[in-house]
Parts: structure tokens; C-alpha cells; sequence
């Protein structure tokens, strides 16, 4: 029974460390905390409601050269957001489905390109919640 | 002996079906805490939206975003360009501004121009264009988005490049959430077209000059930029007829830059999973006819000169 119990102890220590290993805290007032490492704020805080569908989509330029950092952030926590960036011709250059719905992601880009990012929930039920992304350069 | 066993093995299903029941109990617990912290953050974020829901209601599904002005800017300085201090709107000007429309539209400027000023090391210029943001702000009753520390921190670290890029962007950061959240969204567009006008104003005076290939590229890369800048500022077309007159000269300006070539190739991405890095391969290029160079530079020297006069 005690080898039991400890075995439970390990494995809620483990599920704790492990949740809090993968949780990393992107809702909105901590979504600022995620822009460090050298990235510098572009000076905006892009808020938008989601639509029916649960989407949420901001027109970007970035500039080639440049070296970005892309934040998603909500205080929906029922839900995975997913984060996607496309170009102009919706091909996929990045989803945050393929790794483990990281909050943010950094982008090197070699020419200037239009893109279109989306924030995503995948529910049929219409959250109507506002999500934030912000968008930091890397100082040369 | 048969019995004892029966009853061994009675106990040990009995402790399986216990330790089954225990770990259950306690998974469920876990769970539980989980559902707790979930329907307190719920219920935290129904509070939020409560008082931000006058805001929330005037946002859209989708946003147009615009590159950092001190991006552009910076292009200039990495292409080997000496300062310019005349391409800089002068702080003497700051007394000319007396609309909320026109002080707004500078605090944009002056931003850009105190990028521009970090970005090649001019200290003393620094501390009078950030001096002149201060003014206008309080001018325009952002003073409570200005919080103290940071202007002590921006005043401490006047020599240090690159703390003072961090503050300062920062500062427009906190401006832009709050006018956004104290129903003021229009100021923040004001001071993101002005900042926007004053760095393809610092490129294309350098493009002229210069003839660099690469400060005409970026110019030229500002078409879905200015794009994008419309589609902000059009909602506030019809509110009054300085709106209506800075609009329509974007408008104006954006057939010049309909006029550039621009073309772009898929190409597949990198991933560098440890660092969190994805190289973006696509390819993208400008041409841009030397007319169209030099309308292009002249109409945004007019609409300019409409801001800072």
C-alpha cells in the first residue's frame, strides 16, 4: 500500500512538472512577458474578437532580413489556440499544431513578404472572446 | 489451502479494485483542480470582459498591421547612409500644434524621428525629441498612459542604444493598449499613420539621394503597407475634413505605388525545431521606374508637409 501511495505521489509530481513544463502562460496580460531574448516590441498591441468561425486574421509585411518573434495570446484556456501563418497565396508556411501549440514562434525572413496570421479555436461553439497577438524584431 | 488461496486472491483483487479506485479518486481530484483553475480564469475573463466590452464591440475579426516604422528607418543606417538631420521634423514646430488631430499625428512623427536619432547615436538630439513627445502627450491627455518609471527609465538610460530602443517602443506599445482600452482608438491611428508618413519619408528622401538599391526596395515594399494603413484609418473618413483630406492623399498615393512591380515565389521553409526558428524562403521583388521613384517622393513630401506645417 505504501509503495502504492508512492508511486501516485510520483506520478502527480510528474504530471505536474510535465503540465507546467508545456503550459507556458500566454494569456493576455502575461503576453508581453513572452517578447524578450533580444525581440523589440513593432509598438503595437493587436487586439481582435473572433468571428463565428473562431478565427481571428491580421494582414502583416515583414521585412526580409529581419528576424521576428509571432505571439498568440488569449485568456481561453478550454481550447488549444492554434496559431498559423500563411502568404498571400494561403500557402501554410507555419502551424503551431506541429509543435505542441506553442504560444510563439520565431521567423527568420531571407526576402520582404505579406503574410496573413491566423489565430485559431477549433470549436464549434462561437467563443466571441478577443484575442492579442504582438509582433517584436530582433536588434541587429 | 484452496481456501486460502480463494481468499488471496479475493484480497489482492480487493487491493487492485482499491488502488483502481484510489488512483481514480485522486485523478479525478486533479482533474477537478484543473476544471477550478479553468472556470476561475473564466470567470476572471467575463469580469475582463465586462469592462472592456465598449472596446471590444468596435474591433474586427481581422487586422492590418503595419511594419515598425524604426525598421525602416534602420534600413537606412545599415545600408551605410550618413545622418540627415534635415529629413527630421524640427522641435521648434511642437508650438504649431494645437488639434488633437495634429498633435497625435506628431507624436507619431517625432517617434520615428527619435528612432531614427537612436539609431545613429545622437544623444543630445535624443533628449529634446523625446522632451517634445512628453509635451504633446500631455497635450493630448496621455499623460496616464505614460507611466512615471518608465520616463525615469528612459531618461537613465539616454546613453545606452540599446535599452533606450526597448523603452521607447515600449512606451508606443503602452500607448497604443491604452487608447485602444479607454476608447480612444482614433488617437492610436493617428499616431501609427504619423510615424508610418515620417519613415517612408526618411526612405524615399534617402532612395533620391542616395539611388541605394536597397532603400528603394523597402520604399517600394510599402505598397500592402500603405494598403493596410487605409483600411485603419477608412472608418474614420466622414468624421471630420482633415480625416477626409489625409485619406484621400493616401488614397492618391497608393495608385502611384500600384504602379510598382512586384513579384513573389513559394518556396519550402526551414525548421530549426531546438531554437524555435523557421527561415522563411520565399522570394519576393520590387521594380520600381524611376518616375514612379520620384512621384512617389514627392507626393509623400506633400502629404508630410500637410502634418508637420
Amino acid at each position: 500500500m505504501k509503495l502504492f501511495l508512492y508511486k501516485i505521489l510520483i506520478l502527480i509530481v510528474t504530471l505536474t512538472i510535465n503540465f507546467s513544463a508545456n503550459a507556458q502562460d500566454n494569456s493576455t496580460t502575461n503576453c508581453v512577458n513572452l517578447l524578450n531574448e533580444g525581440y523589440v516590441s513593432d509598438g503595437q498591441e493587436y487586439i481582435a474578437k473572433l468571428a463565428e468561425n473562431n478565427v481571428a486574421k491580421f494582414y502583416c509585411t515583414f521585412y526580409g532580413g529581419s528576424q521576428y518573434r509571432i505571439i498568440a495570446c488569449s485568456d481561453i484556456t478550454k481550447y488549444p489556440l492554434i496559431l498559423s501563418i500563411y502568404d498571400t497565396e494561403k500557402n501554410l508556411l507555419f502551424c503551431n499544431k506541429e509543435y505542441e501549440y506553442t504560444p510563439y514562434w520565431n521567423f527568420r525572413f531571407t526576402s520582404t513578404i505579406d503574410c496573413i496570421v491566423e489565430i485559431e479555436f477549433d470549436t464549434e461553439k462561437w467563443l466571441k472572446e478577443e484575442v492579442k497577438l504582438l509582433i517584436g524584431f530582433k536588434e541587429k | 489451502m484452496p481456501n486460502f488461496k480463494i481468499e488471496q486472491t479475493n484480497f489482492m483483487l480487493n487491493k487492485v479494485h482499491f488502488n483502481y479506485v484510489l488512483f481514480s479518486f485522486l485523478l479525478v481530484i486533479l482533474i477537478s483542480c484543473n476544471n477550478i483553475t479553468y472556470k476561475e480564469k473564466s470567470n476572471k475573463q467575463k469580469a475582463k470582459g465586462t469592462d472592456t466590452s465598449t472596446v471590444v464591440l468596435k474591433y474586427h475579426n481581422t487586422l492590418f498591421t503595419l511594419p515598425s516604422p524604426y525598421q525602416a528607418t534602420h534600413s537606412v543606417k545599415s545600408s551605410d547612409i550618413d545622418f540627415n538631420k534635415r529629413l527630421l521634423n524640427p522641435v521648434n514646430n511642437v508650438s504649431n500644434y494645437a488639434t488633437n488631430f495634429q498633435q497625435a499625428l506628431n507624436i507619431g512623427v517625432y517617434g520615428t524621428d527619435l528612432g531614427y536619432l537612436n539609431i545613429y547615436d545622437q544623444i543630445p538630439d535624443v533628449i529634446s525629441y523625446f522632451t517634445v513627445i512628453k509635451k504633446l502627450s500631455k497635450e493630448l491627455g496621455l499623460e496616464n498612459a505614460l507611466q512615471v518609471e518608465i520616463i525615469d527609465r528612459i531618461e537613465n538610460n539616454i546613453n545606452n542604444k540599446d535599452s533606450l530602443l526597448q523603452l521607447i517602443t515600449g512606451t508606443y506599445r503602452q500607448f497604443d493598449y491604452y487608447l485602444k482600452t479607454n476608447n480612444r482608438k482614433e488617437a492610436g491611428v493617428l499616431i501609427l499613420t504619423g510615424g508610418w508618413i515620417e519613415s517612408i519619408y526618411i526612405l524615399s528622401q534617402n532612395a533620391i539621394e542616395t539611388n541605394n538599391r536597397q532603400i528603394i526596395n523597402r520604399l517600394g515594399e510599402q505598397k500592402h503597407p500603405l494598403d493596410n494603413l487605409i483600411e485603419i484609418l477608412s472608418p474614420f473618413y466622414y468624421k471630420s475634413k482633415e480625416y477626409t483630406e489625409l485619406i484621400d492623399s493616401l488614397v492618391d498615393l497608393a495608385y502611384e505605388f500600384d504602379g510598382i512591380i512586384y513579384s513573389y515565389t513559394y518556396l519550402d521553409s526551414n525548421v530549426d525545431k531546438t531554437n524555435k526558428i523557421t527561415t522563411i524562403n520565399s522570394k519576393s521583388n520590387v521594380i520600381i521606374s524611376e518616375y514612379h521613384l520620384k512621384t512617389i517622393s514627392n507626393k509623400i513630401s506633400s502629404i508630410r508637409n500637410k502634418i508637420i506645417y
